[in-house]
C-alpha cells in the first residue's frame, strides 16, 4: 500500500535552481509514485491536498516553509526519500563541485606549520576574499594555484608582480586546470607523464593538448595554467614568461608548448622573444594568430589545439614533425557524413569549454569561410549569462541538455556539435548523461520525419575516472558521429553543413 | 570590515530605505549571488550584478558564493542612504558610487497602435519560438501541450483554466474579474517565485508597456499577499502593481515590442534561462498580457 510522507523545512529559502534539482533527484528514486517540493502556500497546499499529497504537519504550514511530500511504494521508501531532501537542504546548499577535502587548519599559517614542504596554496575562496589570501601564501613564500574568480585585474597585476619579485608562480585568477609534478589540480585528466611541458592561459585548451598529447603516446612534465587575463597588455604575460623560463631551466622538460588566444602586440613580441631564447624546441599556439610571426622568432607555430599536441608529441617521440598546414587542412571522409533533412543547414555548438568553443568557430570561419560562418552558431554555455544561478555544464549536464532539446526541435538544426570534457572535477558520466538527452531529441525530431548528425569529440584519457574508451562507446551507440579532436569534430561539422542546401535569405 | 561599492541601485530602494528610518533591519535568505534583507515593506535584494536591475535590488559583486561570506539569516542590517552594513558579517555594500536605475514600465506613448499593429503580425512567431526554446518546467507546459513529468502537472492544470479567465477578464477591460482570477494563480505553483506569481507579474509587465487601462488590475488581488506567497514573491508583486519590473523583463518586452524581429529568439533565450522555472513562467505571462492588450485574436494553445 502507498505511503504519503510530507516534511516540513520551517524558514527554508532555496533558489528555484537548487529546489528543482532536489524534486527532480527524488522523483528519480525507485518505489517514488510521486513527489513535490513547493513552498507552503496557500494555493500550493490545495494542490498538495487535491494530489493527496497534504499530510500531518504539512497541512499547517505557512508560505515561508518549505514542503516535501511524497507518494512512495512503502514508509521505509518515503523516509528515505525524505531524508535524502533533508539532507540536500541541511549543508549549504551543493552544486556538485564541493567534493574539497577537509583539513584541519584553517589558515594557510597553520597549514604550512603542518605540511612543513609545501610550497603551493590552492585558493578557491570568493573572488573578494582572494587577493588578501594570496598576498598571504606570497607572504609565506607559497606559489598560487587562483581558481577563485571575479578578481579585479588591478589585484591579479599587483600579485603577479609580487611573484615575480619573489620567484614564485601564481596561476590565475580564474585559473581552471593545471597538472605540477604529476599532481592535477582544479578540472584536470589524468595525463601520462614525459617531457612535454605546457604553460597555458586557457583552460580547456590545455585539458584538450595535454589529453591529445597522451592519445599521441607521449607525455606532459608540467602543464602550468596562468589565467586567461595573463597574456592582456596590463598584466603582460608575466606568468606565462615565468612558466617558460621555469621550464627552460627543468630538466624534465625537453620542450615547450604555448597555448592561448591571441595575446596583444606588444605581449606577443616579449612571449617570443622569451620562446626564440630557451634553448628548447618551442610549439606556439596563439588560437588565431599569424604563424608567421611565430615562425621569425624560431619557434613552431600551431593553428589548432590539435596540431600542437601533434607536433609537440612528434618531437617528443622523435618522429617527423607533421607540417601545421597539413593538419589544419585534413578533411574527414565523405563515407563518414550522413544526409540531413530538407531545410536543415545549421551548425548548432554546445560547447561546455569556452576554448574549444573559440577554437570550433575559428575552424568554421577558416572552412566555410566567414560569412558562412556567421549563419552557424556556437554557444559557450559555460559562459556567465548561462551560468548565472546555475552550475557550469561541466558539472551539470542539465543546462546543455536543455539546449540540446530546443535545438534539436529546430527543423533547421542540421548538426549538433559537442565537446564532452572528462577528469577530475568534471561530471561523473557526462556522456551517459548526454546520449539520454540524444536519444529523446532524436525520437522527438523522428516522429516528425526529421532527423540531424551529432558531432562531438572527448576530451579526456583512459586515466581519467570516466575512462575515454567507455564514454567514446557511450556517445558510438546513440549514434554520435566520433572525432578524436575538437578541431576535427568541427570540421566534419563544416563539411555536413556544406553539403546541406543552404536556403536563401537564411542568416543567423 | 570588508567594503565593497554597489553598481546599481534601483530607483525605488532609496525613497524605501529613507521611509524605512534608522531602524535595524535583518537578513531574511542568503543565496549564491543574493542576499535578501527583511523590512516591514518587503525585501530588499542585494544580488549580483549578473541578475540586472531588481525592481527592490542593489546589484553589487560579493564573490563567487556569497553563502560562504559570513552572512546569516536572522544577522542585523543597518540600511541608511550611502550603505548597507551587516555588522556580523564585517561586510558594508557602499551605494554612494552606484548608478540609479528605474524600474518603471511606462506606457509606450508615441507609437502605440503601430507597435500594437506590429504584436498582432508577430506574436504567433514569438510564441513558436517560445515553445521552441522554453523548458518544460512550471507554466512552460501550457506552451508545449505535450505533457509533462509527474510532480508539476497538477499546478498546471489548475494555472491553466484560471489564466484563461482572466485573459478573458482583461479582454472585456473588466478589472475586477481580471483581479478576482488573478486570486487563484498567487502563490501557486513550484520554486521561490511560484509559477503563478511570475505569470502575473509577466502579464502586468506586458499591460503596462501597452498603456492598457487595465494595468495595475492586480491591486484588487494583492490583500494579504505575506500570507498567500512567499517572501520574496510577494515583495515582486507589491512593485508589479506599482509598474515596477526587473530589468530583464524590460529587455524583453523591448525585443518582442521593438522593429528589429531577429532580437526576438535571443530575448526569448535569455528570458527562459533566468532560474529554474520562473524564466519561462514569467515569459507565458509577457505574451498572453501581449496577446491581451494588442487585441490578438487567440487560438487554440
Amino acid at each position: 500500500m502507498a505511503a504519503i510522507r510530507a516534511r516540513v523545512f520551517r524558514n527554508t529559502y532555496r533558489d528555484s535552481v537548487e529546489l528543482m534539482q532536489i524534486a527532480a533527484e527524488i522523483e528519480s528514486m525507485d518505489g517514488i509514485d510521486r513527489a513535490g517540493l513547493v513552498m507552503a502556500t496557500p494555493a500550493n497546499r490545495e494542490v498538495l491536498e487535491a494530489a493527496g499529497l497534504l499530510s500531518g504537519e504539512a497541512a499547517a504550514a505557512g508560505p515561508s516553509d518549505l514542503v516535501v511530500a511524497v507518494a512512495a511504494a512503502d514508509d521505509e521508501v518515503a523516509t528515505e526519500a525524505l531524508d535524502h531532501a533533508a539532507t540536500r537542504l541541511a549543508g549549504n546548499g551543493s552544486d556538485g563541485s564541493s567534493e574539497a577535502t577537509r583539513t584541519d587548519a584553517r589558515t594557510i599559517a597553520e597549514a604550512q606549520a603542518e605540511l612543513g614542504t609545501a610550497d603551493l596554496a590552492l585558493i578557491s575562496t570568493p573572488g573578494t576574499y582572494a587577493t588578501a589570501e594570496a598576498l598571504k601564501a606570497l607572504k609565506r613564500g607559497l606559489n598560487v594555484f587562483l581558481f577563485s574568480d571575479n578578481v579585479p585585474i588591478e589585484d591579479e597585476i599587483e600579485l603577479k608582480s609580487i611573484a615575480v619579485a619573489k620567484g614564485l608562480m601564481v596561476m590565475g585568477p580564474d585559473c581552471g586546470t593545471a597538472i605540477l609534478d604529476g599532481v592535477p589540480l582544479g578540472f584536470a585528466n589524468s595525463v601520462r607523464r614525459g617531457s612535454i611541458g605546457l604553460v597555458a592561459a586557457s583552460g580547456t585548451g590545455l585539458q584538450q593538448v595535454s589529453c591529445l598529447i597522451d592519445r599521441f603516446g607521449a607525455g606532459v612534465s608540467q602543464a602550468i595554467g596562468v589565467g586567461g587575463r595573463d597574456l592582456d597588455e596590463r598584466v603582460g604575460g608575466a606568468m606565462m614568461l615565468a612558466g617558460l623560463q621555469r621550464l627552460a631551466a627543468d630538466p624534465g622538460t625537453d620542450l615547450i608548448v604555448l597555448i592561448s588566444k591571441p595575446p596583444a602586440a606588444s605581449v606577443a613580441s616579449r612571449v617570443l622573444e622569451a620562446a626564440g631564447a630557451a634553448g628548447k624546441p618551442v610549439v606556439v599556439n596563439f588560437l588565431g594568430g599569424d604563424p608567421a610571426a611565430v615562425v621569425a622568432a624560431g619557434a613552431l607555430p600551431a593553428a589548432t589545439f590539435e596540431s600542437a599536441a601533434a607536433i609537440a608529441s612528434a618531437i617528443a617521440l622523435g618522429q617527423p614533425v607533421p607540417a601545421d598546414e597539413d593538419l589544419a587542412g585534413s578533411e574527414p571522409d565523405d563515407d563518414v557524413l550522413p544526409g540531413s533533412s530538407e531545410g536543415a543547414w545549421r551548425i548548432r555548438g554546445l560547447y561546455s569549454g569556452g576554448s574549444l568553443a573559440g577554437e570550433a568557430k575559428l575552424i568554421l570561419r577558416a572552412v566555410l569561410g566567414p560569412d558562412q560562418a556567421r549563419t552557424h552558431e556556437i554557444l559557450d554555455l559555460g559562459e556567465d549569462e548561462y551560468t548565472v544561478g546555475r552550475p557550469h555544464p561541466m558539472i551539470d549536464p542539465r543546462l546543455r541538455n536543455e539546449h540540446l532539446q530546443a535545438v534539436a526541435r529546430d527543423p533547421e538544426t542540421a548538426v549538433i556539435l559537442l565537446d564532452v570534457v572528462l577528469g577530475y572535477g568534471s561530471h561523473p558520466d557526462p556522456a551517459g548523461a548526454l546520449a539520454g538527452a540524444i536519444d529523446a531529441a532524436r525520437a522527438e525530431a523522428a516522429s516528425q520525419q526529421r532527423t540531424f548528425a551529432v558531432v562531438a569529440s572527448v576530451c579526456g584519457t583512459e586515466g581519467d575516472p570516466q575512462g575515454l574508451a567507455s564514454q567514446e562507446a557511450r556517445l558510438a551507440a546513440a549514434g554520435v558521429i566520433l572525432a578524436p579532436s575538437n578541431a576535427r569534430a568541427a570540421r566534419i561539422a563544416a563539411k555536413i553543413a556544406r553539403s546541406a542546401a543552404i536556403p536563401v535569405g537564411a542568416r543567423a | 570590515m570588508l567594503v565593497r561599492h554597489a553598481s546599481l541601485v534601483s530607483d525605488a530602494v532609496q525613497p524605501r530605505i529613507a521611509r524605512l528610518g534608522p531602524r535595524p533591519l535583518r537578513v531574511h535568505s542568503v543565496f549564491r549571488s543574493a542576499i535578501n534583507v527583511a523590512t516591514s515593506d518587503g525585501l530588499l535584494t542585494v544580488a549580483a550584478p549578473g541578475a540586472g536591475g531588481l525592481p527592490n535590488g542593489i546589484a553589487a559583486d560579493l564573490g563567487r558564493d556569497w553563502r560562504m561570506i559570513g552572512v546569516r539569516p536572522g544577522m542585523t542590517v543597518h540600511a541608511s542612504r550611502t550603505a548597507v552594513r551587516i555588522p556580523g558579517a564585517r561586510l558594508e555594500i557602499r551605494l554612494t558610487a552606484a548608478d540609479g536605475w528605474s524600474p518603471r514600465i511606462g506606457a509606450i506613448q508615441v507609437g502605440a497602435a503601430e507597435t500594437a499593429r506590429r504584436w498582432r503580425r508577430r506574436g504567433p512567431t514569438a510564441w513558436t519560438i517560445a515553445r521552441a526554446r522554453s523548458n518544460a518546467g512550471g507554466l512552460g507546459a501550457l506552451l508545449r501541450q505535450d505533457g509533462l513529468p509527474g510532480g508539476q502537472a497538477p499546478f498546471v492544470d489548475r494555472a491553466r483554466p484560471m489564466l484563461a479567465a482572466l485573459t478573458a477578464a482583461l479582454e472585456s477591460g473588466d478589472r475586477g474579474s481580471a483581479a478576482s482570477a488573478a486570486e487563484g494563480l498567487i502563490g501557486l505553483g513550484p520554486g521561490l517565485t511560484p509559477s503563478g506569481d511570475d505569470a502575473l507579474v509577466g502579464i502586468e509587465a506586458a499591460l503596462h508597456a501597452l498603456g492598457r487601462p487595465t494595468a495595475g488590475f492586480l491591486v484588487g488581488a494583492a490583500h494579504d499577499l505575506d500570507e498567500r506567497t512567499t517572501a520574496v514573491s510577494a515583495t515582486l508583486l507589491r512593485h508589479a502593481v506599482a509598474g515596477e519590473f526587473a530589468e530583464r523583463i524590460h529587455a524583453l518586452l523591448a525585443a518582442l515590442l521593438g522593429s528589429d524581429d531577429a532580437a526576438i529568439p535571443a530575448a526569448i533565450d535569455r528570458a527562459v534561462a533566468w532560474g529554474a522555472t520562473s524564466g519561462t513562467d514569467c515569459l507565458v505571462g509577457v505574451l498572453l498580457g501581449l496577446d491581451v492588450a494588442a487585441g490578438t485574436e487567440r487560438t487554440a494553445r
